[in-house]
């Protein structure tokens, strides 16, 4: 059976509504409200909603009496008594009880024919109206002792203006239709959301209304590659390897495995035995020791929807420090020079003809932020949350905790390439399905609204290497050095992170090429760390983590005596085609050859 | 030097001593220049909470750095992570070897190293030096790789647990690596440290960070052509810096229980500390800094341009006072874009030493320093001495801190110049100010006439002074807690 797509309508009766920690206080103000960005509608966070559901129908159930954990733990109230560690949830006969079933609860992967962590996804609630109008409210605390208000502790609130219009509507789905009874009990039964409850504020009547499913219209896919713009509809949380204890970061960009697992999951909801779809396994299938015959899932880098090239400037790329907008250079080429350079007096002259000042301004550089074919930094913010221990109604001991995310709006360009032809049906389909990307996809983030273009044509390799020719002799004619034979220096940029079988990628990209690690003149790169974790998975030891070649990474190879990159040209334009290293079905290892913007850079 | 521990002659005296050792050496055997530089230090220094750890780790940079210097007599200088020698090209290709594998070693880290071989000419040699130290910068060895497991380093969090320790009343599972730098953070200090954190530094959940670093330092170390100008200026440099945070925290009545400094040597400064001493580590930690800068210029004898280089050394500060349940390497990366962004104006309106400064709350999102207009980037001193901003703007905090803090709230809602309701804003604000002496008292010492209704709503507080407002309160409320 196929989900259920409902719409949850959050009223506010009388009062308003406070939930704290998601939109930062500013100045002199307390707590604020949930709004999206400085100045978008109110909204009440799904992981309120969903608390606040979970609380009413972990009550229901005990007063059926049946069983039911306190927010996921895993521990009966009824029978355990004390503190206890909490665990997987085996409640309803050795199954997760039935809130468990609805809500989630804490476990590291799925259970085999699973598909999802919780059969709920319900996304924030976003007030009705754009432009309800805030009101800032003051209270005091009080002394209960003394009875008199608590010297310095004024605090001040700023919420929406409360009102009978006050209403905010969730969108969600129920994965499990047989739990839809429950649902909409749950949401009968709940009557307060956030904090504030003894001032009066939060108290709610949610109404559940369901609608007809419905699909985005995606054109039919009839090529091989496609080019993919993605703006985030929702909060997008993408996963680090390794979180701190009490900031959970996340990704600028969206790996290509983010892509390929949403795509994988909206087949597998929909399709009646995905186990068996051979154009759904074909289409997902992975590399092992060579490339496999499924798609390539290129990473989503954030970039304008027209943006000809996307993903993070060469490491070489510089940027004045003082003011971003100033020209940006690329210091490739310097260090080319440099790296020939044999005696100290030709080093002398380098460095006088080096671009180590901005052009605009004269002041120092600085590596270059951000990425090509984007403007500015990406939109994050940080949402503060405590843990609660519902058993005692109170916050955990040093559970304050913080998660980074990318806001709504922003614009994400990648590729998916080399799509079997027997597949892109089934690809045209998932791309019409409701995609989130990233984590907390059971709170709807990461959902985004998606487009499908042809892939833009780059410049021919020829061009590329003859401009990169040409730069090279006009850099290394400036600091009176005689430049390398013509045709002899290939080089290549990482367009994603390169996950190398061994060292630091070199040896990678000299064996695609038919070289020596040797012939690796010059290499300027950064190192990462890339997680694997697959959610069908459930054994935590087999989550992995991998050094990584960060993407932007450069490598200039100079060739033996007797060939120019002509004679590689094949070679080149199937590394280009097929990246290097491990998982690039995952989209790592993507190689750029003969990078315009470190000719462009060079210019400048 | 009075009143200093770095005495510029005897500086003088040994580098030259190893100079000439070091160029005996070398007779008749390719004296070549070698210098090594760590790669994300700031990571490996901040990478855990945990106060022994943070003051362990930077021992364990110190102790790399000085037993480079013990074992090579060519070592001219090792500190901060950095080092320059002058060695035979025989000890260059060892030592190009060695010292990237023992850091790799003792801090798990990459140690990038760069040699150019030294003619007659010892500028060039060093310009040469420096043009390989970028390239090797980023083509250094590769840091030893994550691990995962299921038990993880309750520390760093990116290795595996082997072993167990107690914190307090507690047991956490650390790392190797961990568990040797927290017995060297143990060293250090002693017991009391178990079990402390940031947060224990923290004022009411709220934890200073400050950074700050040299300014023009580049420019300054690119005008030196000589060797010994190279060392002696290194090692003064390390000197002053360390002299003047330590004078700055010892005046500013932060007991040595009451900070960590994860700095290993150069011209960095960084401090994690509580809050309530922000104010008087930022004026003891300028005025001390170019006080020593000042009166050692002339005695490193160094050519006129480079000493007037050296005179002109300031400090570029970031600040943020930030949440204490925040990473400590997520802090310092906002502390140190707020320290760029005071160099702006150091370079851009001729100061010496410059500030900004931010107060994180819980929830706010990165900083955002590239507004070239930002007002809270405050200049501190310029060549003619000291310039009084920062009082002015403390005075204009302290006039402000008087408002109640319901009526301060009000302006930071007030609507946009543009939107209809500006006008009924302003006309909100200048009743206030009618009514409350603490807001005409805050309009005067802005320099505003409150009785011109206009001057008033020009002299509205701006979001830092606000910010430091802010930081009063808290300052106010710690002092009630421990008078």
């Amino acid at each position: 059976m196929s989900a259920l797509e409902f719409e949850l309508h959050v009223r506010c009766p009388r009062g308003t509504v406070l939930v704290g920690g998601y939109t930062p206080p500013p100045g002199e103000l307390d707590a604020v409200h949930a709004r999206y960005g400085d100045d978008g509608p109110a909204i009440v966070p799904a992981s309120a909603l969903r608390g606040a559901l979970r609380e009413s129908f972990e009550s229901l159930l005990r007063g059926a009496e049946e069983p039911a954990c306190c927010g996921g733990d895993g521990l009966d109230p009824t029978k355990e008594t004390g503190a206890r560690e909490p665990v997987p949830c085996t409640l309803d006969g050795g199954r997760p009880c039935r809130a468990c079933r609805l809500f989630g609860t804490q476990r590291a992967g799925l259970s085999p024919g699973e598909r999802a962590f919780s059969a709920l996804v319900l996304e924030d609630a976003v007030a009705e109206s754009a432009d309800h109008p805030w009101v800032i409210g003051h209270g005091v605390a009080v002394d209960r002792r003394r009875r008199s208000a608590r010297e310095g502790l004024l605090f001040n609130r700023r919420t929406p203006a409360p009102g009978p219009g006050l209403t905010f509507v969730a969108r969600g789905r129920l994965l499990d239709p047989a739990m839809k009874t429950d649902f909409e009990a749950a949401a009968v039964m709940a009557q307060h959301l956030g904090g504030g409850r003894s001032r009066g504020l939060g108290r709610v009547d949610l109404v559940v209304r369901w609608r007809e499913t419905t699909s985005a219209s995606v054109p039919p896919i009839d090529g091989e590659d496609v080019r993919i713009v993605v703006e985030l509809q929702r909060p997008a949380c993408v996963g680090v390897p390794f979180a701190h204890e009490n900031l959970r970061t996340t990704r600028r960009e969206i790996p290509g495995g983010a892509l390929r697992g949403a795509v994988g999951f909206a087949l597998a909801e929909r399709l009646p035995d995905p186990d068996g779809d051979e154009a759904f396994q074909t289409l997902v299938e992975g590399d092992g020791e060579e490339r496999g015959r499924g798609a390539i899932f290129d990473f989503l880098y954030p970039a304008r929807p027209d943006a000809p090239e996307v993903g993070p400037w060469p490491v070489t790329a510089r940027q004045c420090k003082v003011d971003a907008r100033h020209a940006a250079v690329d210091t490739l080429l310097d260090r080319l020079a440099a790296a020939f350079a044999s005696t100290a007096e030709e080093a002398v002259r380098v460095d006088d003809t080096s671009a180590d000042r901005c052009p605009d301004c004269g002041e120092a550089l600085k590596a270059r932020q951000g990425y090509r074919g984007h403007e500015g930094r990406v939109p994050t913010r940080i949402v503060t949350r405590v843990e609660l221990n519902r058993r005692l109604r109170s916050a955990r001991e040093g559970r304050l905790f913080s998660y980074e995310l990318i806001a709504e709006g922003a614009t994400f360009v990648g590729s998916i390439r080399s799509i079997p032809a027997g597949s892109r049906g089934r690809l045209a389909e998932a791309l019409s399905a409701p995609l989130s990307l990233g984590r907390g996809r059971a709170m709807g983030w990461g959902r985004v609204r998606l487009r499908v273009e042809p892939m833009p044509k780059r410049a021919s390799l020829t061009d590329r290497a003859t401009a990169f020719e040409q730069a090279v002799a006009r850099r290394f004619q400036r600091a009176g050095l005689a430049p390398p034979a013509p045709g002899r220096l290939v080089q290549l940029t990482l367009s994603s992170p390169l996950l190398p079988r061994d060292g630091d990628g070199t040896a990678d990209l000299a064996a695609a090429l038919g070289l020596d690690e040797a012939a690796c003149v010059l290499k300027a790169r950064r190192f990462g760390v890339e997680g694997g974790w697959d959610q069908r998975e459930p054994d935590i030891d087999r989550q992995t983590a991998h050094q990584s070649v960060a993407a932007g990474a450069v490598y200039v190879f100079q060739l033996p005596e007797g060939l120019t990159w002509r004679d590689l040209g094949e070679r080149i334009e199937r590394l280009e085609r097929d990246g290097a290293g491990q998982r690039r079905h995952q989209g790592f290892g993507r190689v750029l050859a003969f990078d315009p913007a470190v000719v462009e850079g060079e210019r400048r | 030097m009075r009143g200093s521990a770095f005495d510029p002659e005897a500086a003088i005296r040994d580098v030259r001593l190893r100079l000439d050792a070091a160029r005996a050496r070398c007779a008749g055997r390719r004296p070549t220049l070698f210098a090594y530089d760590a790669n994300a230090i700031q990571a490996f220094l901040t990478a855990s909470r945990a106060l022994p750890y943070l003051r362990g780790a930077s021992e364990r940079v110190k102790a790399f750095d000085k037993a480079v210097f013990d074992d090579n007599p060519g070592c001219l200088f090792a500190g901060g992570g950095r080092g320059l020698m002058l060695v035979t090209a025989e000890e260059a290709a060892r030592l190009a070897d060695e010292l990237p594998a023992e850091y790799r070693k003792q801090t798990h880290g990459s140690l990038a190293v760069a040699v150019a071989p030294l003619g007659d000419d010892e500028g060039a040699a060093l310009k040469w030096l420096r043009l390989r130290m970028v390239a090797a910068k980023d083509g250094a060895v590769p840091p030893v790789a994550p691990e995962r497991s299921p038990h993880m380093c309750d520390d760093c969090r990116v290795r595996p647990a082997r072993r167990q320790r107690r914190r307090g009343e507690d047991r956490v599972v650390v790392c190797d690596l961990c568990d040797a730098i927290i017995d060297l953070g143990h060293g250090a200090r002693d017991e009391t440290e178990v079990g402390r954190t940031l947060a224990d530094l923290s004022s009411l959940n709220r934890l200073a960070v400050l950074a700050a670093d040299g300014n023009e330092m580049g420019r300054l170390f690119a005008s030196l052509e000589r060797l010994d100008h190279q060392a002696v200026v290194s090692r003064a440099v390390s000197s002053v810096f360390e002299e003047a945070r330590r004078e700055a925290l010892s005046l500013s009545g932060v007991g040595e229980d009451g900070y960590v400094s994860p700095v290993a040597g150069g011209d960095d400064v960084v401090i994690f500390f509580g809050p309530e001493h922000a104010f008087d580590v930022v004026g003891h930690l300028v005025e001390k800094l170019e006080r020593r800068v000042d009166a050692l210029a002339d005695a490193l004898g160094l050519p006129a341009e480079a000493a007037r280089r050296f005179r002109g050394i300031g400090l570029g500060i970031g600040l943020v006072i930030g949440p204490d349940h925040f990473p400590a390497s997520r802090l310092l990366q906002a502390a140190h874009e707020l320290e760029k962004s005071a160099k702006r104006i150091c370079r851009g309106d001729g100061f010496r030493s410059a500030i900004d400064f931010a107060y994180l709350r819980s929830g706010d999102e990165a900083l955002d320093t590239s507004n070239v207009n930002r007002r809270s980037r405050i200049g501190l001193s310029t060549e003619e001495g000291p310039t009084r901003n920062w009082e002015r703007l403390l005075r204009r905090a302290q006039a402000l801190q008087q408002v109640p803090t319901s009526q301060r709230a009000m302006l930071r809602v007030r609507p946009d110049p543009e939107d209809p309701e500006a006008r009924e804003a302003r006309n909100l604000f200048r009743y206030q100010v009618a009514r409350e002496d603490a807001w005409r008292s805050y309009i005067e010492t802005a320099g505003g006439r409150w009785t011109d209704p206009d001057d008033a709503v020009d002299h509205m507080p701006a979001p830092h002074e606000l910010d430091l407002a802010r930081l009063l309160d808290l300052v106010a409320r710690r002092k009630e807690e421990r008078p």
